[in-house]
């Protein structure tokens, strides 16, 4: 029985993440810690689990945690979890600046705990099963991807810079640039992008359109905007257009949902019957742990997809194309 | 208005469907390829000739449409335009903008009328999300992305196939989508553009280009000659500070056939379930606007603008680099 325990609750999958603990019969929910404590305390309430108002007694009963806190204190808590050494299941992006992305790297190597990065995507089914075509080499070479992660503007501390490190293009930049670095085992070269803040009263990025040249002459475009309007159906979505030199391959991460038109709410939604993706990693984020397997998503995979973030805003201040460090 | 088609080849036979509803008149035809030029003026009732120079010395048209392939337009617009016709000129207009410069001047300066053929600015579609941005109740557009697949075109001679000649996908296929941009949002400041050219994809192209406009528009376009099952289509989508537009023509089935086939029940991007498809409506108010010195929707000046933009994205190609654009060319 792996116990997990919380690390603030401020990012909104860690409730699909508890939710999913809950229903486990491998793994026990020990506690929520989350220096906000009322919310704290009401996802203790809702997931039955014990609130902690203080991090170090929650670490000590825990096997492995996971951390959603606000991006800017990743560091700060993976570091503590290591020192007692709690294994960390970390959600994206892995930090706001390359030197705690490293320091975090470093600390989980040098304590001997697993450090993942919470990339679900990666565990959609359709997502599973391009890959296992893509391994099998049915589009040939690969020349060009098209890829979007759009999404709602989500607001809160996502559009605080000292929290989130940056907006939509460091919230949705990372899924994609993972998906591409996993899929084909290659790096980003050069970064181009434009980044500005036009859709909405905030003092951060709200749209972004990326283009990346990939080692082997491969490029790729991503639109990481939160773009979406409020009468969108959706959240967002994740979506990729791979043209090789033998076929085509369109992957849609969201498509399996039913679209509902609910007349007392005066709202179009869709609702998932996909997979839970969440689930899927977190099972997989278990298993790393109950049986000292190395993760899948490593911290070194969140240190470069955080990289093109950062060199996007580093592209689109110079106006040019800029190396991305590997 | 005495109409003279010049060329005679695919691009010319979709022109000619739209004069044959339209029951405009096309008095001649010509192509340096007796039986495609004999064809195609049977089905108009039209006289066939080898060339534009026998054509201009045998007829007395009042306009020219130039249906060549690109590198041939150049030269046929002049030489129309120097015999007093007003020429309209399929897209896109030259392979340069010097080129296109040397051309607009030419037909202003000889006071003829040069209209442009980037018949999406006639397409529905894309007429009635510029007419919902216009509205502003969707408030200020910030994120547009366009998409734009079609069978990768032949030609004769396979004359597509030669970027010199043909401007490959970018100037083929992008160039209308630079140009929707252009006419939505007024210039580009900067582009980038890559391209799958040379790598393989035998004969297929498939290009992406991020676009900022002056206005502050960030835009993505996708362009592609394809050969798969789905490959004619046109996408785009506009998100404003308010709300968003989509359109996707695969999402567009007002009429669907299985089972059974009939040419009447097509799919693409120039959709035939109107009264009056794009390429008519462009028919109709260019020899309109010829015959009473109106204002098309697409005039040379007008196309000059996006044929600078379609050599920076060109240009952008061969530099690897974002291109900024110079002040307007004027």
């Amino acid at each position: 029985m792996v116990r997990i325990g919380f690390v603030s609750m401020a990012h909104m999958h860690a409730f699909s993440y508890a939710a999913v603990l809950q229903s486990m019969s491998s793994a026990t929910l020990t506690g929520i810690y989350d220096p906000d404590s009322e919310r704290g305390q009401q996802a203790a309430e809702q997931f039955q689990t014990e609130y902690h108002a203080e991090l170090e007694p929650l670490l000590e009963r825990c096997d492995a945690v996971i951390i959603c806190s606000e991006n800017s204190l990743h560091k700060q808590y993976t570091l503590a979890a290591a020192e007692v050494g709690c294994h960390v299941l970390c959600e994206k992006p892995i930090a706001t600046t390359e030197e705690d992305a490293l320091e975090m790297i470093h600390a989980c190597d040098t304590a001997g705990v697993k450090l993942e990065i919470a990339f679900p995507c990666r565990f959609a089914t359709p997502v599973q099963q391009a890959k296992q075509l893509l391994d099998q080499g049915i589009l040939g070479e690969i020349l060009c991807i098209k890829g979007t992660n759009h999404g709602q503007m989500p607001g809160g501390w996502f559009t605080d810079r000292s929290l989130s490190g940056g907006g939509a293009v460091m919230d949705h930049t990372v899924h994609v640039v993972d998906l591409i670095r996993w899929f084909f085992g290659r790096e980003i070269k050069t970064m181009y992008a434009e980044v500005d803040t036009m859709l909405y009263d905030v003092d951060i990025d709200d749209c972004g359109m990326l283009s990346m040249e990939f080692e082997g002459g491969m490029f790729a475009t991503q639109d990481p905007s939160w773009s979406r309007p409020r009468t969108f159906p959706a959240w967002g979505d994740v979506l990729l257009e791979i043209i090789g030199t033998k076929g085509t391959m369109q992957i849609d991460a969201f498509a399996q949902a039913l679209t509902v038109y609910d007349d007392s709410e005066k709202h179009v939604s869709h609702h998932s019957w996909a997979d839970n993706m969440d689930a899927l990693l977190v099972e997989h984020f278990l298993s790393v742990v109950r049986e000292d397997k190395d993760p899948m998503i490593t911290g070194y995979d969140g240190l470069q997809a955080l990289r093109a973030a950062l060199a996007a805003y580093r592209s689109s201040e110079e106006g040019a194309p800029v190396p991305v460090r590997r | 208005m005495q109409i003279g088609l010049i060329g005679c080849g695919s691009a010319a036979w979709a022109q000619a469907k739209a004069y044959h509803s339209l029951q405009l008149p096309v008095a001649a035809a010509a192509d340096p390829d007796e039986k495609a030029a004999q064809d195609l003026a049977a089905y108009l009732g039209a006289d066939a000739y080898p060339s534009l120079e026998k054509l201009l010395s045998s007829t007395d048209v009042d306009m020219l449409h130039i249906c060549a392939p690109t590198s041939l337009h150049a030269k046929l617009v002049r030489e129309g335009l120097e015999a007093g016709k007003h020429v309209l000129c399929e897209a896109p207009l030259t392979l340069d903008a010097e080129t296109a410069k040397a051309l607009v001047d030419l037909a202003e300066k000889g006071k003829r009328q040069l209209a442009v053929g980037h018949v999406f600015r006639y397409a529905p579609e894309y007429e009635a999300a510029k007419s919902q941005l216009e509205q502003g109740h969707l408030g200020s557009p910030a994120v547009v992305r366009t998409s734009r697949s079609r069978r990768t075109p032949i030609g004769w001679q396979r004359w597509y196939q030669d970027a010199r000649l043909s401007g490959g996908v970018i100037l083929d296929s992008m160039l209308h989508d630079l140009d929707f941009l252009i006419w939505c949002f007024g210039q580009p400041k900067r582009i980038l553009v890559k391209t799958t050219r040379g790598r393989g994809l035998q004969g297929m192209e498939h290009a992406l280009a991020t676009v900022r406009m002056k206005n502050g528009v960030i835009a993505h376009m996708e362009a592609g000659w394809s050969n798969t099952s789905n490959a004619d289509y046109t996408a785009f989508e506009i998100s404003t500070r308010s709300g968003m537009i989509s359109h996707d023509s695969r999402e567009v089935k007002g009429l669907e056939l299985d089972g059974v086939q009939n040419p009447l029940v097509t799919h693409g991007p120039a959709s035939d379930l109107l009264v009056q498809n794009a390429y008519e409506r462009q028919l109709q108010d260019v020899v309109r606007c010829f015959a009473a010195n109106g204002k098309p929707r697409c005039t040379g000046r007008d196309a000059l603008q996006t044929m600078q933009a379609g050599e920076a994205a060109l240009a952008s190609v061969a530099a690897n680099s974002v291109i900024h654009l110079a002040q307007e060319v004027t």
